[in-house]
């Protein structure tokens, strides 16, 4: 993510049309929100005005430890090379009286006005201290990667729960009943504890993030299997076929909407619409801003699923600890 | 609550349309004293769901057709009262089963081991791995499930994560699922595997060929109209390839356009 005032790998428009493979086809995907079991997404209005808008959720698996970036733990480095003793054993994790203390490598100072401990891992962050926040309260019981990831995503170590976009979302409606609430980049892959980390659980079905892979395809089926010419002849055979079907049933409604659900269908596999540079430079246009409008006009929430960190810095570290 | 369940599974919706909630935030039954009934029938017959399901279905009520009576849907529009028999989507193992079921491919074998669902890629650490398109003709029940990530297919039309027991599962209405009957490998590798078997047969016209399928794949006669309708686009399909006349019967591109079209049509999806 560009930080501000610093000097960034990518802009903020070029992160997002290239970990989406098209950001504009979010507009697309918000075309399937509609659910037939799920009621209306609630309007946005209650009774404390929310500041916030929109929040991204960058879940960073496999980074690195909070005592190598913003946990200042001087009595670790003390300790270094001494083995725990049998009163630091615990139960929990798979911990023996042998196994020793290891202090962060990296030095550590107050930053900023705040007095913000942060280590030299992370030179760009400790110069804008002052303008984040770092949140010291979320502790997990279980050393166990599944359980804590739902546990961060939902809120609880079994899972069962809406995940932390799904009650944006909920909260806080969307301006654009066209688009989802809820989006998620990722990587084809799944972080431990699953796809249950973006459930909407006993929210309804349109809370459930929209799923849009980096790489390859940005839905699944997206690409047709036949010619648009073929595919356009099927579609009007199908909607003779389904027209007499829909007529002869008194629950014509069902039959109508998967009707419509085949044109949307349709028309999100045709090619030029999705070409994020055309969609990308509209939006800039229209608005005088870059790509997060996307983001802006579209979905209170975000969750950017990386692979995991490029992480030299980490590595050598881990191997240190062996 | 069993019986009720087995009702719902039945009928689409429960006599308690809340399957999963009895208590006070739950819906009040429609047909308490029925519901009792059952129940105590069902207890009766030494919990026989085999029983019961035959008590069910040997009923004027499930036996009903499709159509409404002049009025009948103002005075009880949501049809709780079943003045009809509901129309309702195939589930998602229904559905799988029902394109394995009609173009042959349909392996009918109990028991025996499970098959993971195809993927788009493996992860061997996370034990998801990828198997054959098809499924090996198995039923949707010898699916592998894993909580890590489901089967996409099935998935894509509502089958419930398998963690908690879901009385009632969402029965969304997607363009998703539009793409997926359109676009999906399973589908499209159905539709082959049928014109695979519909080619071999010996049919006097492309009329009586279409007339076949619409027996296999919604269970009734085709209508003239329709017959025509199938026929016409038949045609377009094997002129746009430039298929000759004589050919046409014995053409598998021509056959496999054709019996996707008929795995995409509503009729086929619900069940009425």
């Amino acid at each position: 993510m560009s930080v501000d005032h610093h000097q960034s790998l990518w802009s903020r428009r070029e992160l997002l049309a290239r970990t989406s493979n098209g950001f504009g086809l979010m507009a697309l995907a918000g075309l399937m929100s509609e659910s037939q079991s799920a009621d209306k997404a609630p309007s946005a209005s209650v009774a404390i005005p929310a500041r916030a808008k929109h929040v991204i959720l960058c879940f960073m698996d496999g980074g690195p430890s909070h005592v190598d970036t913003f946990d200042y733990k001087p009595e670790l480095a003390r300790q270094q090379g001494k083995p725990i003793g049998d009163s630091q054993v615990s139960k929990l994790s798979q911990s023996n009286a042998g196994r020793v203390w290891f202090g962060s490598p990296w030095k550590f100072a107050q930053r900023g006005q705040s007095g913000l401990w942060v280590s030299d891992l992370f030179p760009h962050i400790a110069g804008i201290s002052d303008d984040i926040c770092v949140v010291r309260s979320l502790v997990g019981r279980q050393p166990l990667h599944g359980q804590q990831n739902l546990l961060l995503h939902t809120g609880r170590v079994t899972g069962l729960a809406p995940s932390f976009g799904s009650w944006v979302t909920y909260g806080l409606g969307t301006d654009n009943q066209n688009l989802p609430g809820y989006v998620l980049l990722n990587n084809d892959w799944i972080p431990n504890g699953g796809i249950e980390n973006f459930s909407s659980a006993f929210l309804p079905a349109t809370n459930t993030a929209t799923l849009l892979r980096a790489k390859g395809a940005t839905i699944d089926n997206i690409q047709p299997t036949d010619s648009i010419e073929k595919q356009r002849r099927k579609l009007a055979l199908l909607r003779a076929q389904d027209q007499t079907f829909a007529q002869s049933t008194p629950e014509h409604h069902l039959i109508e909407s998967a009707i419509r659900n085949y044109e949307t269908a349709f028309r999100m596999a045709v090619p030029e619409i999705a070409n994020v540079d055309q969609e990308s430079e509209s939006l800039e246009n229209s608005t005088g801003s870059t790509a997060p409008t996307t983001i802006r006009s579209t979905t209170p929430c975000n969750a950017c699923e990386p692979v995991g960190w490029s992480k030299p810095a980490f590595d050598s570290l881990k191997s240190r600890a062996r | 609550m069993y019986v009720n369940r087995v009702w719902h599974w039945l009928f689409g919706a429960g006599l308690v349309t809340t399957p999963d909630d009895f208590g006070h935030v739950g819906e009040r039954p429609s047909h308490p004293e029925l519901l009792d009934a059952l129940a105590r029938r069902f207890m009766d017959e030494d919990w026989s769901t085999k029983r019961l399901i035959r008590s069910i279905v040997l009923s004027r009520t499930w036996q009903q057709s499709q159509d409404a009576a002049a009025g009948a849907l103002d005075i009880d529009p949501t049809n709780r009262l079943l003045h009809h028999f509901p129309v309702q989507r195939l589930d998602a193992e229904s559905l799988r089963d029902a394109m394995l079921a009609v173009s042959g491919r349909l392996d009918a074998t109990l028991h025996g081991p499970t098959t993971n669902p195809s993927r788009l890629s493996e992860d061997p650490q996370k034990r998801l791995f990828s198997g054959p398109l098809d499924g090996l003709g198995r039923r949707s029940i010898y699916t592998k499930i894993t909580i890590m990530e489901p089967p996409r297919f099935l998935a894509t039309f509502n089958q419930p994560a398998p963690k908690i027991p879901t009385g009632r599962r969402d029965i969304a209405n997607t363009p998703t699922q539009s793409l997926a009957m359109l676009n999906d490998p399973f589908v499209t590798n159905q539709a082959e595997f049928w014109a695979a078997q519909l080619i071999t047969r010996q049919d006097a016209s492309i009329a009586s060929r279409l007339q076949h399928m619409f027996l296999k794949a919604v269970g009734r006669e085709a209508t003239s109209e329709e017959l025509s309708r199938w026929a016409d686009a038949a045609r377009d399909f094997a002129e746009t390839e430039n298929i000759p006349e004589a050919d046409r019967l014995a053409s598998t591109s021509l056959w496999q356009t054709m019996a996707h079209a008929m795995f995409n049509t509503k009729e086929f999806l619900y069940v009425r």
